[in-house]
């Protein structure tokens, strides 16, 4: 494997001025929230490329805008991991509070904003400089960190407090706190930018915000068949045809496929134990789906809505990158 | 589609924002009483001397920390409606005592809400005295059977699971390992046979077979050795037991069986494996986050009743705010509503029992570091709803409110 990054290397340095047209290293970025690493996957076999030491418990993971940095955040160290796409190692890090849970870098690539969840805090970060320009009170656990299409607003999801902090994101200022079902955890936002959807996991239920109103509008609820007990939505994407969305319930080892017009649940297919996070393949034919309890990916085809595979990868995997 | 609930804050109420050129609207006090009776006749189950000499300012511990990391919970979810909850503590050495106390912060404070740890008869007299008052009693440190069943009171509340609960979870978890056999060595204290009693229970609910009960004493006297030594305690053919159940509500006898069996056989109740209502070691479902919040602010680990304090404040501060009152008949409609979903960190969203006011619940069986399993098993099925498998439920309560 070691022959092949140079000319790996050498292929990225080429795609990067092609812009949007890059097709990425072809790889999968797992990160394992146990060993301490990341996991790179081949995309097309599914074989291992590299396990990259990272910080204590790496958990979210963004891109920089080109794709060419991928940042960790290693939260039992406090940090956010920085590692070079290319390269495949971990070349720096930033420091964005105590403990950061989930993060969002902005559109320009300049700011991370973080969740501190043991301190209540959201952290604004200048990754160029790694200055922490700003903390920001929010509930109790934050978690959650999503940025409006229109980069203009932030909004932070509490899980104690069962609320959605809506934040300025010039001034820092709290525009609103929406109350919401109870631990709410990831959202999303309508390519329009009009709606704002967020799981909460203990009520089982998305809540859809207007983004206008700043008010919930309703709820999409979960009943896959055969599921005793609770259903715990978790993991939340909207498809890249920007009309399906995308729910993990966790507890129910499912993934909800739902049509975002209608709001309506499709399908629920069948993955592996504690599905969390997921995110689709550059050519849009694939989504993957994390599972934490039981150490693996699906590969879920996402014109067929079936399940390929499941590959295994590190202990307690969290998030899921895609660059191919 | 459900009822949506929605505040919106002006940016003048954000404490961290204020200026101080914004007129400060007057935050209402919401004033949460806490009672603390006598536990010198103590019924608390797993205590020991080595625990309480590592525990520098709760001598024995108290969940009044859980209620204080309740309390700091709470102000976030009262913030955005103007409410500051304030936690005021009296104590009393009986439940006369409790009572003035009560009366008195229902009177000069207007007190409505009570979290009371005390023993159960304390906690029974409480509830029968206050019963002709508005106001409402959560039981957050008696594991007793009894105030979920003949001393059961409409205005009294438990977060804390009884003995039936934790009996009937550690017997589903001991018929799925098909330790069908058990030994049962019963302590003098009377508590302990309140756990003998809870446990024969579940072993006929759920197909145990108790194949002897012994009876242990505290003494080192020599005469005694049948009833003191582990030993003689536990003689046995190879197939007698399976399992040895140890009744030991004050611990101190308990922790000197696991190894020293005759036969080598899982040690289960007061040590070995302990069914609880909360552990410092789990690791799922937020229960890391409030554990380690409650480390940090109190240098010890958070325990079962700290955990049925935290939540009863919790069941408190959400009812306020998913109702938008703090009125106490709206508090009590909530904690009654068989929608709800309290967040308990357990994994599930959960609700009170209508018949007995017990909070429903899973539970944990645990070893000293280790949440082994968490009960309900999935083997165990109901009809209406699958934590009923835990304790008294609807057709078998002696509890009528």
């Amino acid at each position: 494997m070691k022959q092949l990054l140079p000319i790996l290397a050498l292929f990225v340095v080429l795609a990067v001025p092609e812009g949007a047209l890059a097709k990425g290293t072809g790889y999968l970025f797992i990160s394992n929230e146990k060993d301490h690493t990341v996991t790179v996957l081949d995309s097309k076999t599914f074989e291992v490329v590299k396990n990259i030491q990272t910080g204590r418990r790496p958990r979210d993971m963004q891109w920089s805008p080109d794709k060419s940095l991928l940042y960790v955040g290693a939260s039992a160290d406090s940090r956010v991991d920085i590692i070079d796409v290319a390269r495949l190692e971990v070349v720096d890090y930033l420091i964005p509070g105590d403990d950061p849970d989930q993060f969002a870098v902005t559109e320009d690539g300049k700011i991370l904003i973080a969740t501190n969840e043991d301190d209540n805090l959201a952290t604004f970060l200048d990754i160029s400089e790694n200055i922490i320009l700003d903390q920001i009170p929010t509930g109790v656990e934050p978690e959650g960190v999503t940025i409006s299409p229109d980069s203009k607003r932030v909004y932070i999801t509490s899980e104690v407090s069962q609320m959605i902090h809506v934040v300025d994101m010039e001034s820092h200022e709290v525009l609103a706190d929406i109350l919401v079902g109870s631990r709410p955890r990831r959202a999303f936002f309508t390519p329009d930018g009009r709606e704002y959807w967020v799981t909460n996991e203990i009520s089982g239920y998305v809540s859809i915000i207007d983004t206008e109103k700043l008010k919930v509008i309703d709820e999409v609820h979960f009943d896959p068949k055969g599921v005793p007990g609770d259903v715990t939505p978790v993991g939340i994407a909207l498809g890249p045809d920007g009309k399906t969305a995308y729910v993990t319930l966790g507890h129910a080892n499912r993934l909800a496929v739902v049509d975002v017009r209608t709001r309506k649940v499709r399908r629920y297919l069948l993955v592996g134990t504690r599905a969390w996070n997921l995110d689709f393949s550059g050519d849009k034919k694939f989504l993957y789906v994390v599972n934490s309890g039981s150490d693996d990916v699906s590969i879920i085809d996402i014109e067929a809505e079936k399940v390929l595979k499941t590959v295994p990868v590190g202990r307690y995997p969290h998030a899921l990158k895609a660059d191919n | 589609m459900r009822r949506f609930f929605f505040i919106m804050l002006a940016i003048a109420f954000w404490p961290a924002m204020q200026t101080g050129s914004e007129a400060a609207v007057e935050p209402a006090l919401l004033v949460i009483g806490y009672l603390e009776g006598d536990w010198t006749a103590s019924e608390e189950w797993d205590r020991h001397p080595a625990d309480m000499g590592r525990l520098p300012n709760y001598l024995p511990h108290r969940p009044l920390a859980g209620a204080e990391i309740g309390m700091d919970d709470a102000q976030y979810l009262g913030r955005g409606m103007g409410i500051t909850y304030v936690l005021k503590r009296r104590t009393g050495k009986d439940a006369e005592d409790l009572f003035t106390a009560l009366k008195t912060l229902n009177g000069e404070h207007g007190a409505e809400v009570f979290l009371v740890d005390a023993p159960a008869p304390v906690m029974a007299e409480l509830a029968e005295m206050s019963s002709s008052l508005d106001v409402l009693l959560f039981n957050v440190s008696s594991y007793a059977d009894s105030l979920r069943a003949e001393e059961c009171a409409w205005n009294m509340f438990h977060t804390l699971p009884n003995n039936a609960m934790l009996m009937d979870a550690l017997a589903q978890f001991l018929v799925v390992k098909k330790w069908l056999r058990v030994l049962v060595l019963e302590g003098p204290q009377a508590e302990d046979r309140k756990m003998v009693t809870a446990f024969r229970r579940a072993a006929k609910r759920f197909g145990l077979k108790i194949v002897d009960v012994r009876h242990f004493l505290l003494t080192q006297d020599p005469r005694a050795r049948e009833s003191n030594r582990v030993e003689q305690l536990t003689l046995g053919d190879a197939d007698s037991y399976d399992t040895v159940f140890v009744a030991d509500a004050h611990g101190e006898f308990s922790y000197r069986v696991p190894y020293r069996t005759v036969l080598p056989r899982p040690v289960v109740g007061a040590r070995g494996l302990t069914p609880r209502a909360w552990h410092w070691s789990y690791l799922r479902h937020g229960a890391p986050q409030v554990n380690s919040r409650f480390e940090r602010k109190y240098g010890r680990r958070m325990d079962d009743r700290d955990w049925a304090a935290w939540i009863a404040m919790k069941s408190v501060s959400e009812a306020v705010l998913r109702r938008g009152s703090s009125e106490l008949a709206s508090i009590r409609e909530h904690l009654l509503d068989q929608d709800i979903k309290l967040d308990a960190f357990k994994g599930g969203g959960y609700n009170y029992r209508l018949w007995d006011n017990q909070l429903r619940q899973p539970i944990l069986m645990t070893t000293d570091s280790w949440v082994t399993s968490v009960v309900p098993h999935k083997a165990f099925l109901h009809a209406e709803n699958k934590l009923d498998t835990l304790g008294f439920d609807k057709p078998e309560t002696r509890c009528s409110l």
